[in-house]
């Protein structure tokens, strides 16, 4: 799962940094995610994990690392 | 010791989406057949949803008023002739209690009306008067401990299904046509003849066509308070407030399928490898839905606040820019539902067009626009270009 964020985040993140250099609790704000891309991602982990995120996940705090984003998928995907 | 008793109200509120469902699964029946929405109302029913404003010391869930909007609002999401039925009758409701509580006749119709989750129809349309609902031609007849009325209602909204009706008459056959009050009768004491077909637009499920009724009630069943102070306490703040929360209801469900649809597009984009996730027409929805949302809970939060005082002051229900503020709710609320609903159909595009995919529109499309037309906006535009003359 932490492989597919990546690869998602490489291709709609535009980050000012490369991927593979970010650890899992890297603030991703801080390398350059911008909140316009940021809806691109969640659009991506949607189509990729064939989910929706609910409203209440839905927070900047969700994307603001490799390791928010895995917690909230596999909360939702246990649902 | 931990206090286990939920109110009745909380469960009603936990049951709103479980009766939602119902209404949304009998929606495109009730609106093609043009029938009255059994299903939904029968659902309401279970829940105690009929008794949401009659105070819970007489079987009731004892709703605020803020709460029957939130109920409205709900409700609108699923099928806009049920919700507004349920509406029309809760209006009944907040008359009936404001102004005949201290009755003691008037309380036990009450009670029993929570404990049988009663429908209450309002005849205050009639034949003759232009629409004019301040104005009577039928008359009270008093004989002994009994009234009758005769009246030749233009439009009886779910008139065949009510338990009982409030209206409008003159208080007596030989007064003057503004000099009303308000009577409440029994379906049971009455007998009615179906004048016109009912074959509208939309709000189809609220079977509303014109109706000959002769009916007979106690003389207690005559309200105390008159009418013109019945509609300026309670009336019209309820009839405003909780139409717009059911038109919100409906705007934010088109908005909900607008933004469902872009999403889906952008997903598709994102596959193909388009960069365009910009969607300015769902913005524009918001900013309207929103608008209409301020404005409702802006007129909402007064009246409750009113109403909780209105027994020892009641002034500033008469003001004048209290009338400017609830009939621009009305006008605002109703011309941005129109336009929100049209927007959404823009945006989705052929999938709300087609009347047989999850994201239709068209019925609630045709449902919207009574909005303009249920006490037609123009007398409302007429009122408040008169009423801001008034103000300085």
């Amino acid at each position: 799962m932490e492989q597919k964020i990546r690869e998602i985040l490489k291709k709609h993140g535009n980050l000012t940094e490369d991927v593979e250099n970010l650890k899992d609790d890297n603030n991703l704000y801080e390398a350059g995610l911008a909140s316009h891309s940021s809806v691109n991602v969640m659009l991506a982990l949607e189509t990729e994990f064939n989910i929706e995120f609910p409203d209440e996940v839905l927070s900047k705090q969700m994307f603001a690392s490799i390791a928010n984003m895995k917690s909230v998928i596999e909360k939702v995907l246990n649902v | 010791m931990i206090n286990l008793e939920i109110s009745k109200k909380k469960i009603a509120f936990s049951k709103l989406e479980e009766i939602g469902d119902v209404m949304k699964e009998y929606a495109n029946d009730v609106d093609q057949k043009g029938r009255f929405p059994k299903e939904a109302i029968d659902a309401m029913k279970r829940n105690k949803l009929m008794g949401a404003y009659i105070p819970e010391e007489l079987g009731g869930l004892g709703c605020s008023i803020q709460e029957l909007s939130e109920i409205g609002k709900i409700l609108g999401r699923y099928c806009a002739s049920s919700a507004m039925i349920w509406g029309m009758h809760q209006i009944q409701l907040v008359c009936l209690v404001h102004h005949g509580i201290n009755n003691e006749s008037i309380r036990n119709y009450l009670r029993r009306a929570a404990n049988h989750q009663y429908l209450i129809a309002s005849i205050t349309s009639e034949v003759g008067t232009g629409g004019d609902i301040g104005r009577s031609i039928a008359g009270v007849e008093l004989v002994g401990q009994f009234g009758h009325l005769s009246k030749n209602a233009s439009v009886l909204s779910y008139g065949k299904y009510a338990d009982a009706y409030l209206a409008t008459a003159k208080k007596s056959l030989d007064t003057s046509e503004t000099d009303q009050v308000l009577v409440l009768f029994e379906s049971s004491d009455t007998v009615s003849e179906q004048t016109t077909d009912w074959d509208p637009l939309g709000m189809r499920g609220t079977c509303s066509p014109g109706f000959n009724i002769k009916a007979t009630f106690p003389r207690s069943y005559v309200l105390d308070t008159s009418f013109k102070d019945i509609a300026t306490q309670s009336m019209v703040p309820a009839t405003h407030i909780l139409w717009a929360s059911v038109w919100y209801g409906m705007a934010k469900e088109a908005m909900s399928k607008a933004q469902k649809v872009t999403k889906e597009r952008m997903k598709q984009n994102l596959k193909n490898e388009i960069q365009d996730n910009v969607s300015y027409q769902l913005v524009e929805i918001y900013n309207k839905l929103t608008l209409m949302l301020n404005n409702l809970e802006a007129c909402t939060y007064k009246y409750d606040h009113l109403v909780k005082d209105l027994n020892h002051n009641s002034d500033e229900l008469y003001r004048l820019d209290f009338t400017l503020m609830l009939n621009n709710l009305k006008i605002v609320s109703s011309e941005l539902a129109v336009e929100i609903i049209q927007k959404s159909i823009y945006v989705c595009g052929f999938v709300a067009y087609l009347n047989n995919t999850p994201y239709s529109l068209g019925r609630s499309l045709r449902d919207i626009m009574a909005s303009l037309v249920m006490i037609h906006n123009d007398r409302l535009y007429k009122t408040n270009s008169s009423l801001l003359m008034l103000q300085r």
